[in-house]
């Protein structure tokens, strides 16, 4: 069929099928905005297109419905190089974290202003409702409006930090911010050229099985099938997905497709195909035939005597000794503490244990994992949405039995990581078809996969016995966390580890315990998720402290300050608690703890609770929860920087760390600016790629500031030194007087001094000493600890369950905040996911394995209009004495007290104790009925 | 797929009626493209059929059946319970393609809006087998035959009430109850409650034993409550038990009664 309409004020005349989407059509055009972060459902919004100026889901139109419209998208926005003011209030606001969502956010901004010129707040909401972001929790989108038509600044939505810097805690745009509102050529879908493969994978419907027979003859004759992969020609290598440094402590349990099926949704066979359709086709032509094994689904079962053996020990192997016993279906274990805790509660007044769980939860990155391989000059090279390119080297280098130097990885601009890019997922199947076939290959999952076949959060049982005196002082804590680790074993110790790692070191109890395990089971596999394991652990804590204190009769909050660490408490507890090896113990260098309570305090006391006067059957209460969080993984992790001065004075910054959208980049770019006396458009970076940059662990564990941060700050501490010593010889000065001054110029004297680019000029010259080039490597035996406080306060239906969150205030201890507005987008971003995760974001599952509801449209997300009536986030300023330009982490520990907060704010309404996620109203309703 | 994008209902239904092929209407396209293409011979585009107005006379709102539920949520002449009903259905994404016909013919069994309709007591101009004609929305809905061409409420007749729970803002509702009356001499008169989310179907309830004849201050809200539960089949879903969705009907119910007490 011929349409014609006008995209972006052109006239566009095309023949398509009538049965096309638009949303591949705009794609075919050139059109990259249009991006698909939902399976057609129309739920997620991220393919939004002004059509005659409505906003519309590109993905649930046919191409008949254009013909004789007009489409507007962001690329037609802007005038050439000059932004969209609607684009530049984006940036300015600091609403830009990982951008795959922003070219919607922008359109629906803009059809509200042309509709309403000052729109109210219901307004705002409203054209953002059917817009799904997962970065930045939505709350900062109505500073876009307030700088719009009030003419305000991103400075006027936070304080800036650190008096005395001009860059370091002061508003500066994101680094990215342009390419992203612009929806240039940056993630991996919009690199794709038309020749590639793609990629079909045969899953397998058994959760528990081995394959007999594979026959794969008809399904390679079909035209256009390239080539398929299955257990008889896969690389033999075992080998982890897990994105952690090496030896990693996990076990190398997996082959890229085994002969032994694990759960419903393994990878049988993969189809390597001139098209999605072909390789489809072909995968069904593939005839299996599988010996049914009995399936295994909970921790009980898996650890039962007798239970059906999911792994054996020559099928997963330790790197480091973990702990684990296959054949008992353990994958690994670790236990220890300090002090007594037997002597700890028998000196208790009161000793409560209680048991905890949780479930299998969703990223829901929008967009989902992508990966382009080819091969280039007999280098394989992978560009891909991943939070940890160099380990994805090593594996994939590893895999196919190649040197690292034959192997590129490149991170592309990754929409929304939240851990679950932190391994090799897709990747290592990429690699193997593209080093097989030596031809292109692109994977892109689908959102059912994207939820079935990545990772989730991981389900842990959480028993916690807590032991206190009368007058509130805690004698002992024992904390014992089971973890279910599905079918293979990424982060399977990590996770639970952490769980006891981020939460007992926040007290200054001298009679600690915890205890570890991890067992295979034929559900889907969890792995890495923002908070890794403490939202969960938190929250077992949180309710069992708040029982304690309600039945001492003790105020919650003076039952934690009385309880809580301060800076200078050397924590013993953390040389246990290690990652596959001994940990190390601790000094508090700072602690922001007791000023966030104090804060939260003064508003928190304010909120009411009790009976509703207007609404029946509602009562409302409050509750409040601690955090903390680590900065990196001191004594394993790495990060290396360097950078260049180039020909006019300008530097160039090369970071091997992983920016997912969180502004790490701009922090590393800011950190050397700060030191090198320069303004921020003196600085550019170029980040993770395996070629390019220097080695970095990645972005996990909280990490990216303080150690891709440090490094950059290493690296440009390094280029001052040689620029010092370069300027002394070039002005025949010693270089004890001399100094560097904004804006790039090192002084002697007022009379005696030389511009950076003059000193380029002269280093580069032909009798210059060469180009100035500086490295930094950072690694550490210590990490400044992230705290927080976080309050809310609900509204809970004791007729229906239902339960609002109706204020919520986070305070956060980031050290410095870096980018504040960006800070605190990462924290309204994932108070607004746990919000999710504790009243109904959870993958449901049949009882056989299969799931319900691996969609959008049965497992919702928070939108706009879910925020608290009352939401706020403040940061703290905290000095730390490890670097000068001290960031703390920020994103992950904001995971870490919705569902304690909340929970403790429903046991207050409602007199209910809660023990698992999420808070259903069946759940609430069911311990109403108990409590009755 | 053939294509075709006729200039009059009865055209469109003609080429709907060819028998041997799987013939398909294209409305707003949010259920029928809902995750894949249509798998269909033909497609049939109403655009054309000059059916996206909304227009009101002698009382009565007539709203053509490509008119979309952002429109209907937007118009002035809109009666609160409708415009309300019609904003909170998904994000606004959707309201801007999604169209009232399509509502209707899709009979979806979360809709926002067709209980609201049913409230209303909902006509429907329909074409059938070459001819126009008129129908009760309700009717219909047991038979679905025919296109439907525009859907028409007189809300000065009846008095409707709306309310609706969802799990998440953008989620589809998880129950939606809405009641309507008619009010005599200041009592209750032709009582109607309609229920979406509480099983695959929409569900109609007649409570006039319960209320009708009386004021709308004197209902009991318990036994109203019974009388319209005992008649509805509620199922389970992946998102609430049947029990958590009767208790929201309850909590519906008393407060479209609190609402109604201020008549």
């Amino acid at each position: 069929m011929l349409i014609r309409f006008r995209l972006n004020g052109k006239n566009i005349s095309i023949d398509r099928p009538v049965g096309r989407k638009v949303l591949p059509i705009l794609k075919e055009l050139g059109i990259n905005s249009v991006r698909k972060g939902c399976d057609e459902e129309g739920k997620c919004g991220n393919c939004s297109i002004l059509l005659d100026g409505v906003l519309t889901n590109s993905c649930m139109l046919l191409a008949p419905q254009i013909d004789g419209k007009e489409i507007l998208t962001v690329e037609g926005l802007s005038d050439g190089g000059k932004l969209h003011p609607i684009q530049k209030a984006f940036i300015e606001a600091g609403v830009v974290q990982c951008g795959y969502c922003t070219p919607a956010q922008i359109l629906a901004a803009k059809a509200l202003l042309d509709r309403k010129k000052d729109p109210p707040k219901e307004d705002i909401a409203d054209a953002f409702s059917g817009i799904l972001c997962r970065c930045t929790g939505y709350k900062q989108f109505y500073n876009v409006f307030e700088i719009l038509k009030h003419g305000k600044k991103g400075s006027d939505f936070t304080r800036e930090y650190r008096k005395g810097y001009r860059i370091v805690g002061k508003e500066t745009p994101k680094i990215d911010a342009e390419q992203l509102v612009r929806a240039e050529d940056s993630f991996v879908e919009d690199l794709i050229p038309e020749n590639v493969l793609h990629v079909h994978v045969l899953r397998s419907p058994h959760p528990h099985a081995e394959i007999v027979s594979i026959d794969t003859e008809r399904a390679e004759k079909l035209p256009g099938v390239e080539y398929i992969l299955t257990h008889k020609n896969s690389p033999k290598t075992y080998y982890t997905q897990a994105g952690q440094s090496y030896p990693e402590p996990s076990p190398y349990d997996r082959r890229v497709i085994n002969r032994k099926m694990r759960f419903i949704g393994d990878r049988v066979a993969a189809v390597a195909a001139d098209s999605p359709e072909t390789a489809l086709k072909a995968a069904s032509m593939i005839k299996v035939t599988y010996r049914l094994l009995k399936p295994v689904f909970s921790i009980d079962e898996a650890r039962a005597k007798g239970a059906p053996v999911i792994h054996k020990r020559d099928t997963s192997i330790d790197p480091l000794d973990i702990g684990g016993d296959p054949s008992k279906n353990l994958v690994c274990s670790n236990k220890g503490g300090i002090g007594d805790v037997g002597k700890g509660f028998d000196d208790a007044d009161i000793v409560i244990e209680r048991t905890y769980s949780t479930g299998h939860i969703q990223h829901t990155p929008m967009e989902p994992h992508t990966c382009y391989s080819y091969m280039h000059n007999g280098r394989l090279v992978i560009r891909t949405s991943v939070q940890t390119p160099f380990h994805v080297r090593r594996i994939v280098a590893s895999i196919l039995g190649l040197p690292e130097s034959k192997v590129r990885v490149v991170k592309e601009k990754v929409g929304g990581g939240f851990g679950a890019k932190q391994d090799a997922g897709i990747e290592d199947l990429a690699a193997t078809l593209t080093y097989r076939t030596g031809k292109p290959v692109y994977i892109r999952l689908t959102r059912k996969e994207e939820f079935l076949f990545t990772r989730t959060r991981r389900p842990l049982r959480i028993k916690v016995k807590m032991g206190a005196t009368k007058a509130g002082k805690i004698t002992a804590i024992s904390i014992n966390i089971a973890a279910d680790a599905g079918a293979y074993g990424p982060h399977c110790l990590t996770v639970p580890m952490n769980g006891c790692s981020k939460t007992l070191p926040m007290f200054k109890c001298d009679n600690m315990a915890y205890e570890v395990s991890s067992y295979y089971t034929n559900n889907i596999v969890p792995g890495a998720y923002q908070g890794y394991g403490v939202p969960q652990a938190n929250f077992a804590i949180h309710m069992t402290m708040a029982e304690i204190a309600g039945k001492l009769g003790i105020d919650l909050i003076e039952f934690i300050e009385k309880n809580i660490v301060k800076t200078g408490y050397r924590l013993e507890i953390l040389k246990q608690l290690g990652e596959g090896k001994e940990g190390l113990a601790q000094k508090i260098s700072s602690c922001g703890l007791g000023e966030c309570i104090e804060k939260g305090r003064k508003r928190y006391r304010g909120w009411k609770t009790g009976k509703s006067r207007t609404k029946a059957n509602v009562v409302t209460g409050k509750g409040m929860a601690i955090m903390m969080q680590g900065s990196g993984i001191p004594g394993i992790d790495a990060a290396n920087a360097t950078i260049k001065m180039l020909g006019d004075g300008t530097f160039m910054l090369f970071v091997g760390g992983a920016d997912l959208g969180t502004g790490e980049d701009t922090v590393a770019a800011k950190i050397a600016a700060e030191e090198l006396q320069i303004d921020m458009k003196s600085i550019a970076v170029t980040a993770a790629d395996t070629d390019t940059t220097p080695f970095d662990k990645g972005s996990y564990a909280s990490s990216g500031t303080f150690f891709t941060g440090s490094a950059a700050y290493r690296a440009a501490s390094e280029m001052k030194r040689l620029i010092i010593s370069a300027a002394a010889a070039v002005l025949d000065v010693g270089p004890g007087t001399l100094s560097l001054r904004y804006p790039g110029a090192v002084y002697a004297s007022k009379s005696r001094h030389i511009s950076f680019k003059d000193l380029a000029i002269a280093t580069q010259s032909g009798t210059g000493c060469g180009q100035l080039i500086a490295s930094g490597a950072f690694t550490t035996d210590k990490s400044p600890i992230p705290y927080g406080a976080h309050f809310a306060q609900v509204a809970v239906n004791t007729l229906t369950g239902k339960v609002d969150v109706l204020k919520y205030y986070a305070i956060q201890d980031c050290g410095v905040p870096i980018n504040p507005n960006l800070a605190k987008g990462q924290v309204y971003g994932a108070v607004m996911k746990t919000i999710g995760h504790t009243f109904y974001e959870v993958l449901k599952f049949d009882g056989k394995g299969n799931c319900l509801n691996p969609n959008f449209t049965n497992y919702p997300i928070p939108g706009i209009c879910d925020l608290p009536e009352e939401f706020d986030v403040d940061l703290i300023e905290v000095s730390d004495p490890i670097t000068p330009y001290v960031g703390k982490s920020i994103s992950e520990i904001a995971c870490n007290g919705a569902s304690a907060a909340i929970g403790i704010a429903i046991n207050d309404a409602a007199g209910i104790w809660l023990d698992s996620w999420p808070f259903t109203p069946d759940k609430i309703i069911s311990a109403l009925k108990e409590k009755r | 797929m053939e294509y075709f994008s006729p200039k009059k209902p009865e055209e469109a239904e003609k080429i709907k009626n060819r028998q041997g092929k799987k013939n398909v209407y294209l409305a707003g396209g949010t259920i029928l493209n809902w995750k894949s293409c249509p798998s269909a011979d033909t497609l049939i585009d109403l655009k054309n059929l000059g059916l996206d107005r909304i227009s009101v006379s002698g009382g009565r709102i007539n709203i053509g059946a490509t008119v979309t539920v952002q429109e209907i949520a937007d118009y002035p002449g809109t009666p609160g319970p409708l415009a309300r009903a019609a904003r909170t259905f998904t994000g606004r994404n959707i309201r801007g393609s999604a169209t009232i016909g399509g509502t209707v013919a899709g009979g979806f069994f979360v809709s926002n809006l067709l209980p609201v309709l049913i409230a209303y007591g909902a006509e429907l101009e329909i074409c059938l087998n070459g001819r126009r004609k008129k129908t009760g929305l309700r009717e219909w809905l047991d038979k679905r035959k025919g296109l439907v061409c525009a859907v028409t409420i007189k809300p000065g007749s009846r008095n409707v009430f709306v309310e609706c729970e969802k799990i998440s803002a953008i989620d589809f509702p998880l129950i939606v109850t809405a009641a309507g009356f008619g009010l005599k001499n200041g009592k209750i008169s032709d009582p109607v409650i309609a229920v979406s989310g509480a099983a695959a179907r929409i569900a109609v309830i007649r409570v006039s034993g319960a209320i009708e004849g009386r004021k709308p201050g004197e209902i009991d809200r318990e036994f109203l409550n019974e009388s319209v539960q005992k008649d509805l089949r509620v199922t389970d879903n992946v998102k609430a038990s049947a029990d958590i969705k009767r208790r929201i009907i309850k909590e519906h119910i008393c407060r479209i009664m609190d609402e109604a007490s201020c008549l």
